[in-house]
Formats: structure tokens, sequence, C-alpha cells
């Protein structure tokens, strides 16, 4: 009887605590031994805890116990005894828990990292490939050419670090440094850059422009004036030391200015680029014009006048007698979709300066060379967004970055030099696409039917593919 | 069972240690002290965030483990008062630098660190004997990697110099060996391990003695296996190491001392076999041994002496080369006085072959007093005075005069420098020096009487 009346009683009881809703009989989570919750309930008691009944998972638990560890442990509150030694019960309970709250803030850490230091660090690391297919096929080749383009610009820092380390195709299997300079920004828009730098003089580099190799100098770039613009180039080119010595007796110095002047919002500019010593004594002139005359539709122009070196004669070119180069390049069409620019161009026999754009053989980005003149149109479509890109940013060799956005181009070059030849034409097709979040592939394709030279023996029809997969840090 | 172990550790530090300090927070002068080597260091931002965040006292004594850390790896000058005040702060914070380091060493967190130096150097000579001047333009790249884990620790640094305008080996560039397009080439690549016991392995730079008048790599590196042992008062160094061949040259050095007094003993042999030594010109069996000894009876001076003695074969004659110096180092200015006897020694000159009659002529990273192979040259004897003016620190400005006599022919060179320094005094900048420095030589022998001017710079940045 009494046994039955116990059970009603306790019964009774358990209903009330459930119809109050308010404790919980039994917590959620299980402790491994008494003495665990003995404890739990000594944090409780001493408001250092919440009550165990309150967590959901022995994990909620621990989170709340570690952050109570680290308040110890950061606001050194004086433990008693007995604290301690709840404390290190605790410990040993949740023990895995705990373990696994430190790896999530190893990992948190580490993601925090790993952002600060992707702020500070941007680049490209890339493989090029270059294949030949000709005619005859026994002369076809593969070479793979990896480089890695590293930029570094500490945190609130005007200087920045650029490294550059890549195989050229004349020693594939050779990585050389390309660019290893650090630059200075100064002012609204003034930069300073030393070391191995590349350098373009205007918008086209007719008479300075250092595509195929960098140069040891230094490069000023200011607007002193508001929109009156100064560039200052100087680079050595060569140097004779006294032996075994850093010790120096004899030079050939590089040195160009260029003076521009932006009006109507930056909308039209004009430029003087001076090219006052070259290799040896060579100089020149030029009057460079950029016009955006539409919305979006640009005109490009130089007119140059060269000068060869008075102390390297070519047989029939008279040093002192300056030759001439014309090259001008519009958008004739620029819709949401596609574009086409269309170039012209005309070079007088004898103007080579050595750093040049003109001369695509020789690295370089225009495909008009001296003693010729004709045209280089170029039809590009975006298939999905039409992005607003600068002179050669389709190039990637030249500029470094690859757009993101998917491109298409057919470029056809036309060129004559007296007379019409299938050798100097050039039909080239590029395509470029994204391959994932910050790889981008690049395909070029160049065709062309190439005659006998003193370097080349034979006649066919050449086809040269560059491939390039790149990774954008 | 390691997270069980930390949190006892750091529970039974809080226990013994929360006896004495009670205060949560640092106080006022302390913070200003802190604000002051926050700005020394770089730290300013970082500072001025944890002065809004009013964090535990923990935290502001890893800011200061940050800061003190900087303060040694980029070898800041701190003079006297900074010293002390740094000294108070490092007291102040004993308990938790206590904390962080036994968590330190339960954690076992390898660190990693990376590092580029870019440097852009100038150099001018003009007077009588030189034929035509040419500014030389240089730069240097270092690319420093290293890890440690507790004790271990690897170091990795990469190097790449040129001059400008020498594209090619052939163009005029005669015993110039590297171009700026050259791949960056290993300097050093070491890996240490142990704390009184320590092994070291691979490439790098090292000397014994003061000076290393005996032993000196402090110009090129060497490929070396050393085990040094190390206590508070002793240092025992034990090495073999590669110079033309495998193993040919072994190295031995003992050293004891307290803070007054320190005393170095060491010695080298080579064991070049006969085939090297048929063909290489310039090898040699040598043998050689230093002694060294430093005392500082009163603060702010210091005598340093190195006497040496060398065989060129085991069968030459021994000759007996020293240096003494005399340095005094005052909160505003500096002074020392290096007088040298140098005999037919293998002697760690700076690695350059000179050109015309004045001496050698080494880049400006090897300006600092302890650079003897900068300042005499192997068959003379004579003195180096170096006066440092820290007024205005963190700009520094130096004077130096050497006055060397040839041992066996009559020449005699006299040296006058004047040098002004910029030295960063934190990581606020990527500028971590200036340097700018202009050395008049006189040279005079029987036949020639001439002078020499020399200007030359140097910009370093290190990211």
């Amino acid at each position: 009887m009494i046994k039955k009346r116990c059970c009603s009683f306790f019964i009774a009881v358990f209903f009330v605590l459930i119809s109050f809703g308010q404790t919980k009989l039994f917590p959620d989570i299980e402790l491994r031994t008494n003495k665990a919750t003995i404890s739990a309930r000594f944090f409780e008691s001493e408001n250092l805890l919440s009550p165990i009944e309150s967590f959901s998972s022995r994990l909620e638990f621990a989170t709340e116990f570690s952050a109570v560890l680290n308040d110890f442990l950061e606001h050194r509150v004086h433990l008693s005894a007995e604290t301690y030694s709840h404390a290190e019960v605790l410990i040993e309970e949740f023990r895995d828990e705990l373990k696994l709250l430190k790896l999530k803030n190893d990992i948190n850490e580490l993601s925090f990292n790993r952002k600060r230091m992707s702020d500070n660090i941007s680049g490209r690391l890339a493989l090029i490939s270059r294949g030949t297919l000709s005619h005859p096929s026994d002369l076809d080749s593969i070479t793979a050419l990896p480089y890695v383009y590293l930029n570094y610009t500490p945190r609130d820092s005007n200087i920045a670090l650029r490294l550059g380390i890549r195989s050229t195709s004349s020693r594939p299997g050779f990585m050389k440094i390309d660019e290893a300079s650090c630059s200075w920004v100064f002012g609204k828009r003034g930069r300073i850059r030393f070391g191995r730098i590349y350098f373009i003089l205007g918008h086209l580099g007719l008479i300075g422009d250092n595509n195929f190799d960098a140069f040891e100098g230094a490069v000023l770039e200011m607007f002193p004036f508001g929109t009156l613009g100064l560039n200052l180039i100087y680079a050595r080119l060569s140097s004779t030391n006294y032996p075994y010595t850093g010790i120096f007796q004899d030079y050939d110095d590089y040195l160009a200015t260029r003076i521009s002047k932006e009006l109507f919002k930056k909308n039209l500019e004009i430029g003087l680029n001076t090219l006052f010593s070259g290799i040896a004594s060579e100089d020149a002139l030029s009057l460079d014009l950029y016009w955006r005359y539409s919305k979006n539709r640009d005109f490009i122009a130089e007119l140059a006048f060269y000068r060869p070196s008075k102390t390297t004669i070519v047989e029939g070119v008279d040093p002192y007698e300056a030759k001439y180069a014309f090259v001008a390049g519009a958008d004739v069409i620029n819709t949401k979709r596609a574009n086409i620019f269309l170039q012209i161009g005309d070079v007088q026999r004898g103007f080579a300066p050595m750093a040049t754009s003109l001369a695509y053989s020789a690295q370089n980005h225009l495909y008009f060379d001296q003693d010729t003149r004709g045209f280089d149109i170029t039809f590009s479509y975006y298939p999905a967004k039409k992005i607003d890109t600068e002179m050669w940013q389709t190039r990637p060799e030249r500029t470094g970055l690859v757009p993101q956005e998917t491109i298409y181009e057919i470029n056809i070059v036309g060129l004559w030099d007296g007379e019409w030849r299938k050798s100097a034409n050039r039909y080239v097709f590029r395509h470029i696409r994204s391959l994932g979040r910050d790889i981008r592939l690049y395909i070029e394709n160049n065709l062309w039917d190439r005659e006998p030279s003193i370097s080349w023996q034979y006649r066919g029809v050449y086809n040269e593919t560059r491939l390039s997969v790149s990774y954008e840090l | 069972m390691r997270k069980k172990i930390l949190f006892l550790v750091l529970i039974l530090a809080l226990c013994f240690v929360t006896n004495k300090v009670c205060a949560d927070y640092i106080d006022l002068p302390t913070l200003d002290v802190l604000s002051y080597f926050a700005q020394k260091s770089g730290h300013t931002k970082k500072f001025n965030k944890l002065v809004d965040a009013a964090p535990s006292r923990l935290e502001w004594a890893g800011f200061l483990n940050e800061v003190v850390w900087i303060i040694e790896e980029k070898n800041m000058l701190l003079n006297e008062t900074e010293d002390e005040k740094l000294r108070t702060l490092v007291k102040y914070f004993d308990r938790e630098l206590l904390l962080m380091n036994l968590s330190d060493k339960l954690e076992e967190k390898p660190v990693f660190n990376m590092e580029a130096e870019y440097s852009l150097n100038s150099d001018y000579l003009w007077g009588e004997g030189v034929r035509t001047s040419v500014l030389s333009l240089y730069n240097e790249l270092r690319l420093i990697f290293s890890a440690r884990k507790k004790s271990t620790a690897g170091y990795l640094s990469l190097r790449n110099f040129g001059y400008w305008g020498v594209n090619e080996y052939s163009s005029g560039s005669l015993g110039i060996n590297f171009k700026t397009s050259d791949p960056p080439f290993i300097e050093q690549l070491f890996f240490e391990t142990g704390e009184v016991y320590k092994l070291i392995l691979g490439r790098r730079y090292m000397k014994m003695g003061t000076w290393g008048l005996a032993v000196n790599w402090l110009y090129e590196p060497i490929d070396i296996a050393e085990f040094a042992v190390t206590s508070n008062n002793f240092t025992g160094r034990v090495a073999a190491a590669s110079r033309y061949e495998n193993i040919d040259y072994y190295l031995a050095s003992f050293g004891f001392g307290t803070e007054i007094l320190q005393t170095e003993i060491n010695g080298f042999y080579s064991a070049i076999s006969s085939r090297i030594l048929e063909r290489l010109v310039g090898a040699n069996n040598d043998i050689g041994g230093s002694l060294s000894f430093a005392f500082s009876p009163i603060k702010y001076v210091s005598f340093r002496s190195e006497a040496g003695v060398y065989k060129k074969t085991p069968s030459s004659l021994e000759v007996y080369p020293y240096v003494y110096a005399v340095d005094s180092d005052f909160r505003d200015f500096g002074f020392s006085f290096l007088y040298g006897y140098i005999p037919d020694i293998r002697f760690p000159t700076y690695p350059s072959v000179p050109y015309s009659a004045t001496v050698n002529r080494p880049p400006l990273d090897f300006i600092d007093k302890n650079f003897i192979g900068t300042r005499f040259y192997p068959k003379t004897r004579g003195y180096d005075a170096i006066f440092r003016i820290k007024y205005a620190a963190p700009v520094f400005f130096e004077i130096e005069h050497s006055d060397i006599n040839g041992l066996a022919v009559d020449i005699r060179f006299k040296r006058n420098t004047a040098r002004g320094i910029y030295k960063s005094p934190g990581k606020s900048s990527p500028v971590d020096r200036i340097i700018i420095d202009i050395t008049v030589v006189d040279y005079e022998s029987d036949d020639i009487q001439q002078q020499e001017w020399q200007l030359r710079s140097q910009a370093a940045f290190r990211f």
C-alpha cells in the first residue's frame, strides 16, 4: 500500500513538473562521471557557468567553460583550491570538446592570417606553352615557359615590391629574373619605379617600349601641374668596369621624357615624347594623341621621327637623316558585344629604335615594321559581357593581366613593302576565358606564309600557338 | 592530454602568480612607456586599437612580446634610458610573459616568417689615377624564409644582385659574375636544433673569436656542420666544413665569459687532399688559431683584443697577427679605436681583387666596426678610428680614419670617411636604411702618390 502511495506521489510530482515546464529533471547532456556533475553544479553555484540543463550539447557546455577558463587566464581571477580542483575535473571531462574548440580557433586564426597575406600579395602564376606547327613538319616544337609574378604592397604603405621570374623562349629551362622593382607612390598621381622595369612612352610606344626585355633603370611618372603630365625614363644599357671591381669606366645610358596634357575631362590627351639617348647615340621625337571621340570609342595616333646611331653606321642609312613612322588606330564599331579596331601604319625604312613597339616578330606589340605600310584590323566578340579594354589588354604578355570575361578575337594584318606579298600577312585568332575562380586561359594562334630568310631556310605555312594558363593571386 | 596539461599548467601558474599581482589592467605610466616602444617598433596602430579595446594584461604582455621581438630582430639601437625603460616594462609583465612562455612550449606552434629586402646602391670614384669615372648602380634582392618549432629552426636566404647595364658576363664586365637577371642563388640554408646542446647543419655565415682573425666567414658563407654547447658562462663549438671538397676544414672554439670579461680560444685545421692542392692555386693546408679577450670594466668602455697564430702550410714559419680595440659607447656618441698587425695570412677580406693602388671596396653592408676584413689588409699594420654621433637618432653620423702601412714594402694608405646613416627604428615603413658614404684615400709609395675620392650610397627596403 505504502509502495503504491509513494509511486503515485512521485508520478504526481513528475507530472506537476512537466506541466509547469520550468525545470528539467534530467539534463540534455550526459556527463561521464558524477564528479563532473558535481563540478558543473559547483560552477553553477558560483555563477560562473549556466545551469547544466540549459545546454543542448556537450560542445555548447565546453564552449562556455572554455570562455570561463580564458577569463580566468586573462583577468587573473584568483582561484581557490576548490575551484581549481573542480576546473580540473571539468577539463578532464570535456577534454575532446576543448580540443575541438582549439582546432576551430586555429582554423579561424589561419583563415585570418591567410586573408591578411592575400591583402598584401597579388600576382600571377602562369604557364605559357608555345607550340609551332609548320611545313615542313619536322620543325614542329612545343616549349613550356613557366613564369611567376608577385606584387607585394604592405598595408598603409606607399612603397611596393614587384618581382617577376620567368623562363624565356631563348632559354626554356632557365628561370631568370624578369622584373625586380621597387615603386613609391606619392602625391595624387605620382609614382617612381626603379630596378628591372618595363615602360612604354605614350600610348603606342613607337620610340619607347621595352617589351622584349626589362631594363635596369628608373621611371618617374607625375602630374606636377594638374593635368600636365611628366614622365622621365632612365635606364643603363651597358657598362664596362675596371676588371674585378664594381667601379665603372664606360657606359651607355637610355634617357627619354614625355610631357603630356589632358584636356576635356581627360577625353583628349596630347603628348610630346623625346628620346634623348637610346642605344649608342640614337635619338627620336614623337607626338601622340589620344581622343575618346564618342562615349566608348577611342582614337590613338603617333607620329615619330628617329635618327639612328652615329657610331653604328648601317649601310645605306644616313645617321643624320630623320626617319619617320606614323601609326593611327580607332574603334570603328563598338557595340555591347563586339568591337572592331582598325589601325593603319606607315614606317619608313631605317626607323628602328632599339626599344619600340614595332615589329611583333621581335616580341613587340605592333605588327608594323620598318619599310612597311598597311593595316591591322581586329574584330573582338564578347559572348557574355563587353568590357572596356585598354590597349593590348587582351595580350597578357604585355600587361600581365588577363581579363575575366570570355573574348574571341580575330586579327588580320596586311603589310605592303613595295608589293603585296602573302608572307607579309598575318591571321591571328585569340581566345580568352575563365577556367575557374582565379584561373584564366589564353590562346593565341598565328598563321602566316613564311618566306625563306637567313635564319629560316624553308618556305611554307607556319602556324604558331601560344597557350597560357594563369592563376591570379 | 596536451590540452589538459596546458590548462593545468596555466591555471597552476595563475594560482601562483595572482597572489602577487592583483590589478586587472595596466597603469597609465606603464601604458605611456608601452606607447613609446610601440611607436619605435612601428606598432602604433595596433597599440591604439588595443587601447580602445582595453584588453587584459595578458594581451598587453603579448603585445610587448611582439614589440621586443621586433627590437631584437631589427637590432635597433637603444640608448641607456630606453634600455632601462624596456627592462622595467619586461619586469612589470614578467608573470604574463612566463605564462605565455609556458603556453608556447606546450602549444608547439611552428612560426613561419617571410621577408624580402631590396636595395639600390651607387658608387662613384674619381681622382688621380682613375682613368674615367662613371656612376655605377647595382641592385640587390634578398628573399628570406624561416621556420621555427620549439628549439628546431630552418633558415633559407636567396640572393640576387647585379650591376645595371651588365647584361652579359663578357660585355666588358670582367670579374663580375652576376647579372640582375640571374636567378637568385642560395645564400644561406641551414637547420638548427637544440638549446643547450645545439646542432647546426648547412650553409651560413659564421665566425669564431671577437673578429674572426683565424676563422671568419662573414663575407662568404661556408657549408658547415657544427655542434655547440652553451651554458651561462661557457660555450664550446666543434665543426667540420667543406671548402674545396667533402670535408677538408675542422674547427673548434671554447669560450668562457661573464658580463665583464669574456675570452675565447679557437683554432682550425685544413686537410685538403694533394689532388686539390696541385690543381687549385691559392689552396693551402693552412693551420691557425686565435685567442680573444673582451673586457668591460665600466659601463661605457670596453677593451677587445684578438691575437692569433697562423701557418700557411704545415712546414711554414708561424706568423702572429693581432688586433686591439677600445670602444666607448655613450648615449649621444660612440668611439672605436682599432689597431691591427696583419702579416701574410689568409685574411678574411671581402672577396674582390683591388684594381687600383687603393684598397678593395666592399658594399655598404659591411660598414659595421666588427668587420675588420674591410679595414685591414694582409701584409699591413695600422689603425682605424671611428667616431659616431647618435644625437639625432635614427640618423647617425660617422667619421672614420684609417692609417695603414705596408709591412714589407714602403706603402701607406690614409683613408678618411664621412658617413650618414638612417636606420629605420621600426617596421612602420618599408624603408629599412639609407646610407651615404664619402671616402678619400691617399696612397703613397716610392713610385706613386695619388688621391682617390669615392661616393657611395645605399637605400634598402624591407617588406
